[in-house]
């Protein structure tokens, strides 16, 4: 942890206004995308995304400085997105619309509500590809998605994202492996 | 049923626990390969490792499946961009936050930030003044000398010790 990154901590302790904008804008792209590629769905990320905030603004006293002060926030976002995954499959909720409704797999695996490309070889660009991809990673479990996303979307270290989910180093390997493996084969699928 | 084609006693049926327990064992296995090349694609591994690794790759299938699957999978989520807050994000968690604790959230500042100490710091400066002004002046309990018009008092011991 750096002298910016304490003095700011000092602030944020003292209920420093200020300090908290200072947070979000140093910080809120990050937690928003982290919630984002979690949840699949806009407004249940910015929701979400507020929730870590106040939390991390909260509960600061008890960040002991013991890791990079973004790897207890990531941890925060992270716990929080999960809590969300949860709660909203319990809920089955139908007013998920973007992701959710249109994650399930369908009888023959391709990802279902994402559009099929008149010509694969061309298509899968941009925008599609965006959502392509969007809806695979919603059909991981949490805990692969977890992995995806700090490793492959935030290009965190294996050793943060160990820090940040608890998991030991060859899991949290073989797992990102197997969530890459699986949504390689939905991606292919959906193409063919 | 012939009685050769019979199972052989304690044998168990399919998708016994025999069989998870043979699943679990190869996925063991499967794993480990998976953490060392993982680390060897990384570029994480010294080179004697790495030359070891090498030669399971040109000697053992098991180990060249599980790389080209590993090369395959890698570059999967590439052409995932990161996405921004919505613009106003900050201005509705500092809301939210506001509007939750009723402008108390962000009460427990630094005294610096709630009081302005420079003007407390010359208020105090005239209270003092003032007040040692009064003091001064004072007939009661005043740091004066007395004036004149008093009683004589007394100036030796001769004077108030006790008569016999």
């Amino acid at each position: 942890m750096n002298d910016l990154e304490r003095a700011l901590l000092r602030r944020l302790r003292d209920r420093d206004e200020r300090a908290f904008r200072e947070l979000l804008d140093q910080y809120r792209d990050r937690v928003f995308n982290v919630t984002f590629r979690m949840l699949g769905d806009r407004a249940e990320a910015e929701d979400i995304a507020q929730e870590v905030f106040i939390a991390v603004f909260k509960t600061i006293d008890t960040f002991r400085e013991e890791s990079k002060f973004s790897t207890w926030l990531y941890r925060v976002a992270v716990n929080h997105s999960k809590n969300r995954i949860k709660y909203l499959a319990r809920r089955n909720d139908r007013n998920r619309t973007e992701i959710d409704d249109n994650t399930t797999d369908s009888e023959d695996g391709s990802i279902a509500g994402a559009a099929r490309p008149a010509r694969p070889d061309r298509a899968l660009h941009g925008a599609q590809m965006e959502q392509v991809l969007q809806a695979a990673i919603s059909t991981l479990d949490e805990e692969h998605r977890v992995l995806v996303v700090l490793r492959d979307i935030e290009e965190l270290s294996i050793e943060e994202i160990c820090e940040i989910t608890g998991l030991p180093d060859g899991t949290v390997k073989s797992r990102l492996h197997r969530a890459r493996a699986a949504l390689r084969k939905k991606l292919a699928r959906h193409v063919s | 049923m012939d009685e050769s084609q019979s199972p052989p006693a304690g044998a168990l049926p399919e998708g016994s626990s025999s069989e998870e327990e043979t699943d679990e064992i190869s996925d063991e296995i499967n794993d480990e390969i998976i953490v060392a090349l993982s680390d060897y694609h990384d570029g994480l591994l010294p080179p004697a490792r790495r030359t070891e690794i090498e030669g399971k790759l040109s000697s053992d299938p098991a180990w060249r499946a599980v790389d080209e699957e590993l090369r395959a999978a890698r570059p999967v989520l590439t052409g995932l961009g990161k996405v921004s807050a919505p613009e106003q994000f900050a201005t509705h968690v500092t809301e939210t936050i506001h509007r939750r604790s009723a402008g108390r959230f962000f009460a427990r500042r630094t005294l610096g930030d709630r009081l302005p100490v420079g003007w407390l710091v010359v208020i105090a400066f005239v209270l003092l003044g003032g007040l040692t002004t009064i003091w001064c002046r004072s007939t009661t309990g005043s740091l004066r000398a007395p004036m004149g018009d008093g009683p004589p008092r007394p100036t030796t011991g001769e004077s108030l010790a006790p008569k016999p």
